[in-house]
């Protein structure tokens, strides 16, 4: 390659050829100290191998004899939500760090915002009107919105988090993405149908959810409401409300949802 | 001329700051982010390739690799640590083709009063930066992301490498296929 090149470029370069830098330090240190608990509200670590992924997970996912009593719960979810990459396992316990907290929303964003951001519809239950707050995650691959909902009428509050009702969507089906939900002994799952589409009812005790995203990155999800959890598929968006809220309201709210 | 010895003590700030940062210290890890913003910013802008993204991107990557100082490393480099994370939210707010800014062409745009206020042979050579910002406008973003990291950022091999998630050897192979598919467009303009 002729050195001019390289020359002209690094002149080049001399010239204004970005926007300024923004106050990025003043606000981060804004948003670390708005945040209760700023270190490890989420564990990004650093790409590894698949197989480290895999041995990890072997680690944690130790299936004791009791639990082979209960039906292949594994299987049984595979069975229909293999299609979106998301897989549910049981596992003793929750792995260390995993505790209920505020769970972050993304970026505040309108309706509107959101609904620009991401390619895939965004859903409201009708049922409950308006969000009270919006948050829109652009690191998850394809976008993760999130409507959340204060407590109020006929909507319990999360003693954790404070909040009332967590919707969230996100595109599922990536067939590079790794979805796992680890759940343990004490939670009970229950296949439903959310209208025409396949669904899951997590309630009992809290799981988590561990996913690799598109750049390889591992990622373990805030456990967010430590309450019961209706998940299910539509088209391809994947949808999740949790909230401290029976089936059947669940179900009707999902329904609600246009 | 690269300074050693400024090099060293910058690395041993960075060092510095990091363990305060991990102790608690907002203010260290603030001063951090200071040290470090201008290249994080950019180096978004570079992927994602819109002001408001980069920005977003950037103080996200910060917010984050805060969230995970434990798993740093210490005495490690911050720079190519900080990028990879960077690059990743960046990519992942990468948009559309068609609502990207496309880099040289906005600098071309931001710029004509450099033109306008140059002697007959300046402009000679405004003509050429002309020519060479056009030709960078119609590389591949995977060409023009390694050519920017590397000239305009004045990135190393093994950050740029961080920021493109890429081994550091492999670097310098796609920096030299993108310099060449630079040139042939510039001896298209020249034949044109």
């Amino acid at each position: 390659m002729p050195p001019d090149l390289e020359r002209e470029l690094r002149a080049l370069a001399t010239e204004p050829w970005a926007p300024p830098t923004p106050d990025l330090a003043g606000a981060v240190t804004a948003r670390l100290r708005a945040t209760p608990s700023p270190a490890r509200s989420r564990r990004p670590w650093r790409a590894r191998p698949r197989r480290a992924l895999v041995v990890a997970l072997a680690a944690l996912v130790v299936l004791p004899a009791a639990a082979m009593a209960i039906p292949p719960v594994r299987e049984q979810v595979l069975d229909w939500l293999g299609i979106s990459g998301v897989e549910v396992r049981r596992v003793p316990e929750l792995p260390p760090g995993v505790a209920a907290r505020a769970p972050e929303l993304g970026r505040r964003v309108t309706l509107e915002e959101a609904r620009d951001a991401v390619a895939f519809p965004v859903r409201v239950p009708a049922a409950l009107g308006a969000p009270d707050q919006i948050g829109l995650e652009r690191d998850v691959p394809g976008g993760r919105v999130n409507l959340a909902y204060l407590p109020g009428a006929g909507i319990p509050r999360d003693p954790a988090t404070g909040l009332g009702l967590l919707v969230t969507e996100l595109e599922g089906g990536g067939a590079d993405r790794y979805v796992e939900k680890l759940i343990t002994p004490g939670t009970r799952l229950r296949r439903v149908r959310v209208g025409n589409s396949p669904g899951l009812w997590i309630s009992g005790s809290p799981h988590a959810v561990i996913y690799e995203d598109r750049s390889g990155v591992i990622r373990m999800d805030d456990l967010r409401l430590a309450a019961n959890v209706l998940l299910w598929e539509r088209g391809r968006v994947v949808h999740r409300i949790e909230g401290h809220l029976g089936l059947a309201r669940m179900l009707e709210l999902a329904r609600s949802m246009r | 001329v690269l300074d050693l010895r400024l090099v060293a003590s910058h690395h041993d700030d960075d060092q510095a700051l990091i363990a305060r940062a991990r102790a608690g210290d907002q203010d260290a890890y603030g001063a951090l982010v200071a040290r470090h913003q201008d290249v994080a910013f950019r180096t978004a802008y570079v992927i994602s390739g819109d002001a408001a993204d980069a920005e977003e991107a950037a103080q996200d990557a910060f917010v984050k690799a805060h969230a995970a100082l434990g798993r740093f490393r210490a005495g490690a480099p911050w720079r190519p640590w900080l990028l990879t994370i960077v690059a990743n939210e960046a990519r992942n707010r990468r948009r559309s083709a068609g609502r990207r800014e496309h880099l040289a062409v906005r600098a071309a745009a931001a710029e004509p009063s450099l033109v306008a206020a140059s002697a007959e042979s300046s402009v000679l050579l405004a003509d050429r930066r002309e020519a060479l910002r056009g030709a960078l406008a119609r590389l591949e973003e995977r060409d023009r992301e390694v050519v920017f990291l590397r000239f305009f950022l004045d990135l190393s091999e093994a950050e740029t490498a961080a920021a493109l998630g890429c081994r550091p050897g492999t670097v310098k192979s796609r920096l030299h296929r993108a310099l060449e598919r630079l040139r042939a467009h510039l001896e298209d303009d020249d034949a044109a």
